[in-house]
């Protein structure tokens, strides 16, 4: 019953990639395990090509994993669970030649939202507000600046409110003004009893904002548990992290 | 398929606004112009070499747009991952393929209704009328069949290669006829045998290219039309299932 304490359950994932006909398979990901507590906030750590955007694309079936299972709320991936996710990709390239309001308006739509009985118009400003972007609403995204394009793919994630956030990177690229307001997001949507789970390089802001920890070396989870015991005696998650490396290379 | 029509829609809005959607469009008006001027030249042919060079520019832009934009699309979204966006929400990728095509289908419909009724417009024939709109419908089915194969090709292989396929695709199933008649001419029964075999796997165009209707005082037979379309829709409908069934299977990851 522990269970369903858990908004989501990754068990045994593999993942190998064969990159041209002549090389040979190489494996990304090696029986990866971790779980993300319902309704708190779970970072997910770990270097350049450790992993992380693998697992969070086999999480959502964008690539199809060689073996291992992942559970929503006790339950596989479907239509209906997808609805409860909102997700955000690294690096988002949007639709350039959209403004801000279509853009949120057409990702309402595929939200699988009953719009007949929203105020939808009311529902966009309210969250280009939040990612403070309401001045924009009519503005091209191909306009946009780097840090204004991730606002505005964090809105899509958070205009069907979901009960779960899934971001990959969701402060890289931002101006420190830009960081602060994803923080605050992140902070206002936690107090609300959403679940995050988001990966970052940027281990100072994981340390402000999550509970839970699952960190990643190679392909391989070397940590999964709350962010607390993981820093332990260290002064900062940095250092912890630095450690916890030093020891699986041991 | 309501997600299908919404990811059309927006395809529709997004092509619309591109510059190159712009550049051929006026390509194409541009052309068209060009057959009035050139139509000026001859003394007794003056209607037909117009509708001739309307027509051919009508295709050649319709061709052009599913050529270039078609292969790209798919690509493009796969390279800079819009399509994660839309694949994390409850649609599956089979909708979202058919929504691209669905959303360029429509912008190359509109590009060739505006050209038809700029041509008729010039013309000022009423009675042809008619006839121009079936040619269309000709026209925009022969350019739909090139457009789903050049998904298809595009899910699997880079979007240079695929828009050249594409348009050999299409080169060849108008002069399979003019093929088949030199190769017979060299004798070579392994060139004839690989010409048989291209002949049964392209679709046959050039039965069905009628450019020439538009003077004919008779429209074609209703069965002609539904075979015609028939034929076309067979042949959009199982190379769009291999496009969906290629998409379905692949991993989304950049290759580039």
């Amino acid at each position: 019953m522990a269970d369903i304490e858990n908004a989501i359950q990754v068990k045994n994932l593999n993942k190998s990639f064969k990159k041209s006909f002549y090389e040979k398979r190489k494996q990304i990901l090696k029986n990866v395990s971790f779980e993300v507590p319902k309704n708190k906030t779970t970072g997910f750590v770990g270097n350049n090509g450790s992993g992380k955007t693998t697992s969070l694309k086999c999480i959502f079936e964008f690539i199809f994993k060689d073996s291992g299972e992942v559970l929503f709320f006790n339950e596989k991936m479907s239509p209906e669970i997808r609805k409860r996710i909102g997700y955000l990709p690294e690096r988002p390239y949007l639709y350039e030649f959209l403004t801000a309001e279509e853009f949120l308006k057409f990702h309402l739509k595929l939200s699988g939202l009953d719009l007949s009985s929203l105020n939808v118009n009311a529902l966009i400003e309210e969250t280009l507000n939040k990612v403070g972007l309401l001045d924009a609403k009519k503005k091209a995204l191909r306009t946009f600046s780097k840090g204004m394009l991730q606002r505005a793919g964090l809105a899509q994630a958070l205009i069907h409110k979901p009960e779960i956030l899934i971001l990959d990177e969701p402060m890289s690229g931002l101006d420190p003004d830009g960081r602060l307001m994803v923080k605050d997001i992140l902070k206002e949507e936690k107090k609300k009893g959403i679940t995050i789970f988001f990966s970052s390089h940027l281990l100072q802001d994981m340390e402000e904002l999550c509970d839970h920890l699952v960190a990643i070396h190679h392909g391989e989870i070397i940590y999964n548990a709350d962010i607390k015991s993981f820093m332990n005696k260290y002064p900062s998650l940095e250092e912890a992290f630095r450690n916890k490396q030093k020891e699986v290379r041991k | 398929m309501r997600a299908s029509l919404v990811i059309a829609q927006t395809t529709f809005r997004e092509l619309i606004r591109e510059k190159m959607f712009i550049v051929i469009f006026f390509l194409a008006i541009a052309l068209l112009m060009l057959s009035v001027a050139l139509s000026n030249l001859s003394i007794w042919e003056f209607q037909r070499i117009l509708s001739d060079f309307s027509l051919a520019s009508m295709e050649i832009a319709g061709l052009g747009i599913a050529l270039f934009s078609g292969a790209f699309m798919i690509f493009k979204e796969i390279e800079k991952q819009t399509c994660l966006l839309l694949l994390s929400k409850p649609i599956s990728r089979r909708e979202f393929i058919v929504g691209k095509f669905l959303g360029l289908s429509a912008l190359i419909l509109l590009t060739l209704v505006v050209l038809t009724c700029l041509l008729n417009l010039i013309l000022l024939e009423t009675e042809f009328i008619a006839n121009s709109f079936i040619i269309l419908l000709n026209i925009y089915l022969k350019i739909l069949v090139v457009l789903s194969l050049v998904f298809l090709l595009s899910v699997y292989i880079r979007p240079v290669i695929s828009l050249l396929f594409g348009l050999s695709f299409y080169l060849y199933g108008h002069g399979i006829n003019s093929v088949e008649f030199l190769i017979k001419k060299t004798k070579d029964e392994n060139l004839i045998a690989v010409q048989r075999l291209l002949e049964a796997v392209s679709p046959q165009f050039f039965r069905f290219n009628w450019k020439n209707y538009y003077f004919l005082k008779s429209s074609p037979d209703v069965n002609d039309i539904l075979i015609m379309s028939g034929y076309f829709l067979v042949w959009i409908l199982f190379l769009m299932a291999l496009a969906i069934r290629g998409f379905n299977r692949r991993d989304i990851v950049i290759n580039s």
